[in-house]
């Protein structure tokens, strides 16, 4: 095995966390999160040889990966219809939690919209705005206008989740 | 603030999502595809580059 191969697998395996957590926050079934995650490293492979380390390589899993599933998602027209996810069925999909705050944290992930989505995770990653946008191929006012209506989104369902007017 | 309450449901996410497959086999499986596919894709370049190549040298020759 050669020198690039072994250090790609390498980079994967330390990484694994990122593609396929992506992969579950974004689709539901055992064959899409296969088909998907395979997608993604045959991407993060054949740009492998020119990754030149300008950034982490974290940084370049997140938006190679990123950006492959949003593509994706782009194409398959008819589930962005059903982007927004009822409450119930949000808990027929629920894939690993029991615990409250963590329920709501499944809640909203399948409640926002794909770019959203992509936005709140890389935030929960601690990136900043600058780095997001240019993760994802933003700018900086979009990133900065859809983080402002996200946090109001979570503000007002937070408060919801408090005051136990909703069950989730 | 709304985002810090989730930081450690992200980070349990990871470390669960990450117990899902993706093993060495599996990765080798998909380089071993993507360098098949492109071998084959080359393989049709050339292919058709060769056959385009006669044609001119055949209306070359013919004309």
């Amino acid at each position: 095995m050669d020198h690039l191969t072994e250090r790609f697998l390498r980079s994967i395996e330390e990484y694994k966390s990122i593609i396929t957590s992506l992969c579950y926050a974004y689709y539901h079934s055992a064959e899409d999160i296969k088909d998907v995650r395979q997608e993604i490293v045959l991407q993060l492979w054949k740009s492998f040889e020119t990754f030149k380390g300008e950034s982490k390589i974290s940084t370049w899993i997140y938006r190679v990966s990123l950006n492959t599933i949003l593509s994706r998602r782009r194409k398959e027209k008819k589930q962005l219809e059903n982007e927004l996810v009822s409450l119930s069925d949000v808990g027929e999909k629920q894939l690993f939690f029991h615990d409250d705050d963590d329920q709501l944290f499944q809640y909203v992930l399948n409640k926002l919209k794909k770019e959203d989505k992509a936005i709140f995770i890389l935030q929960l990653e601690g990136y900043q705005i600058k780095e997001i946008a240019s993760i994802l191929g933003l700018s900086i006012t979009n990133i900065s206008t859809r983080l402002y209506r996200m946090k109001s989104f979570l503000r007002k369902n937070l408060n919801i989740k408090t005051h136990g007017s909703t069950t989730i | 603030m709304e985002v810090q309450r989730f930081k450690a449901s992200w980070q349990c996410y990871k470390s669960k999502a990450a117990l899902h497959g993706l093993d060495r086999s599996e990765l080798l499986e998909i380089i071993d595809k993507s360098e098949k596919v492109s071998t084959y894709s080359l393989l049709r370049f050339s292919g058709a580059s060769t056959v385009i190549f006669i044609l001119l040298m055949v209306c070359l020759h013919s004309g």
